[in-house]
């Protein structure tokens, strides 16, 4: 074996300290942007579930009109608060529960809202829940 | 030495990688949202009601839903292209389609004649469609309603 086989086994101590620590900060530094950057996928609360349960109890049987007397807020899934708002032509009602918090999952959908009983204009019914 | 040449060659590498990766996650766009509910869409807009006058005077005044008398301005505009009738009613269901919150197109077929009322979706939008038939005294027509994403 000669001299220079020997010194090629050994890794220069600093080069290589430096070289483990640039690339954690790279492999950090990428965590944190694929962080940002994917959806989270925890959307927990069922909004989705919520909304469709709230346009059938607010829809009469045969229609697919919703009418603002039979909006209601009984449609709160265990363990949640639920805020059901529908509006239409500027006008809007609003039933369950106040103040939803602004990290509240939200859903909406367009819907035609019986506004008078010869009047049907299109609304849109949103849903907020929370825990 | 040579080894420790490597090692920084090796670490460029690798940290040329991650970043390309995380640049790579930034810049491609993800998935394009899914257009909106098409049936929704036309549920709103078909059975809303709207009142059309179509006359000189106010005497002329035709009022029901969305759907009837976008049906009933079709087969007109089969007879005839332009009568008041089908303008009053393109005009009227125009303003549903606004107020519903756009980005919905209505297109009905009666025979030979097309009336179209709203935006046309524009050409990199994911678009969604559904179809119902309206039946009108003489003839079925077709109602197309499309929707997209903004």
């Amino acid at each position: 074996m000669s001299r220079s086989s020997a010194r090629r086994a050994q890794v220069e101590p600093v080069a290589a300290v430096v070289a483990v620590l640039a690339l954690c900060l790279a492999l950090a530094a990428y965590g944190a942007v694929s962080e940002g950057v994917l959806p989270d996928r925890e959307s927990s609360a069922p909004a989705d579930q919520v909304l469709d349960d709230a346009v059938d109890a607010a829809t009469a049987a045969g229609s697919v009109v919703v009418s603002p007397a039979h909006l209601t807020g009984d449609v709160t899934p265990a363990g949640y608060e639920v805020s059901v708002r529908l509006t239409a032509s500027e006008r809007s009602w609003t039933v369950g529960a106040d103040s939803p918090p602004p990290d509240a999952t939200s859903a909406s959908r367009r819907v035609p809202v019986r506004v008078t009983p010869e009047d049907v204009q299109p609304g849109r019914l949103t849903v907020e829940v929370w825990q | 030495m040579t080894r420790a040449v490597s090692t920084v060659v090796d670490v460029s590498l690798a940290i040329l990688l991650v970043s390309a990766a995380a640049v790579a996650l930034v810049t491609i766009p993800g998935d394009e949202p899914d257009p909106p509910d098409p049936d929704a869409a036309a549920r709103t807009v078909l059975a809303s009601t709207v009142t059309v006058d179509h006359g000189q005077d106010d005497d002329r005044v035709a009022s029901g839903r969305v759907s009837t008398l976008l049906a009933h301005a079709a087969v007109a505009a089969d007879r005839d292209p332009r009568p008041r009738f089908v303008a009053a009613v393109a005009a009227a269901t125009g303003e549903i389609v606004r107020d519903a919150g756009g980005r919905i197109e209505l297109v009905a077929g009666a025979r030979d004649a097309t009336l179209r009322v709203g935006p046309r979706p524009p050409p990199d939008a994911a678009v969604a469609a559904t179809t119902y038939d309206v039946p009108t005294n003489e003839t079925t027509v077709t109602v197309t309603v499309r929707t997209w994403s903004p």
